[in-house]
């Protein structure tokens, strides 16, 4: 796992489509006249299931169980409307933090790109939960994928 | 919508260079999924997309947002190389188009 991680799926349909010659140029246009969030990963958020979001984030790479991710979230969740989530790893060199839901209807909730001098022991924020389901955190550092998963039941759904 | 005072309030504090993040941003971050009691009519999806991060202009934090996070955002993250009188800056951008700019002194 030395190579870098397929993370941008449409820049490699781009390359292969930019090997073929002119039909790349409308994709070219396209892609750079996006605004500066174009990073927002639109495919992913579109996913239905957990594993299509996951699917969409990273092509299919593996991703190992990690017990360096502690994911604090309440056993039991009265409202799922507000949940209070945090991540702390120690695992180094990370380059991102996603968070994914196993049932809301949008299963991807979140990504977190960590810049130089970002540190990982105290990410938090609060999440939406439709139903009792699994919460999983996937890190990503600048050599594999790791993740953990957790188990929230939900009293009330905050989906709706 | 540039000439709009921000609403999200960003705390900091500071210990050994390392910098602690609270920002609470006003957002209904509505899911799309939610029906209007009246008209029976699906209410838009509205919500945070980006969220970024900069210490004195470089990002050290950015997110992207889908409906999942929940209603008035709260982000809360730590970061290393911090003193007293950096200039902590935190945007947002909806998918709508909105913006929010929040420049905050590290103190």
């Amino acid at each position: 796992m030395t190579k870098r991680l397929p993370v941008n799926r449409s820049r490699r349909r781009l390359l292969a489509a930019s090997v073929s010659g002119v039909a790349a140029l409308p994709v070219a246009s396209w892609l750079f006249s996006r605004p500066v969030y174009a990073a927002w990963p639109r495919a992913a958020f579109a996913a239905r299931t957990a594993e299509g979001a996951l699917r969409e984030l990273y092509g299919g790479a593996a991703i190992d169980p990690s017990d360096r991710i502690l994911i604090t979230l309440p056993d039991v969740a009265e409202d799922g409307a507000v949940v209070p989530l945090t991540v702390r790893t120690d695992l180094e060199r990370v380059q991102s933090i996603v968070v994914v839901s196993e049932k809301n209807p949008v299963p991807l909730i979140a990504r977190f790109d960590f810049g130089d001098g970002a540190l990982t022991d105290t990410l938090a924020t609060r999440i939406k939960l439709a139903e009792s389901e699994h919460v999983i955190v996937v890190v990503q550092t600048a050599e594999r994928l790791y993740s953990a998963r957790r188990y929230v039941e939900v009293l009330i759904g905050g989906c709706t | 919508m540039a000439d709009t005072p921000s609403t999200t309030r960003v705390r900091t504090s500071i210990a050994e260079g390392i910098c602690t993040v609270r920002a609470m941003m006003r957002h209904v971050m509505e899911t799309g999924s939610r029906k209007d009691r009246q008209t029976g009519a699906l209410i838009p999806a509205h919500h945070i997309t980006e969220v970024t991060c900069e210490h004195n202009g470089r990002v050290v934090m950015s997110c992207a947002w889908g409906t999942g996070i929940a209603r008035n955002p709260l982000l809360s993250f730590r970061f290393r190389g911090a003193r007293a009188g950096d200039i902590l800056t935190l945007r947002w951008v909806d998918n709508r188009g909105a913006t929010d700019v929040t420049h905050v002194t590290i103190e």
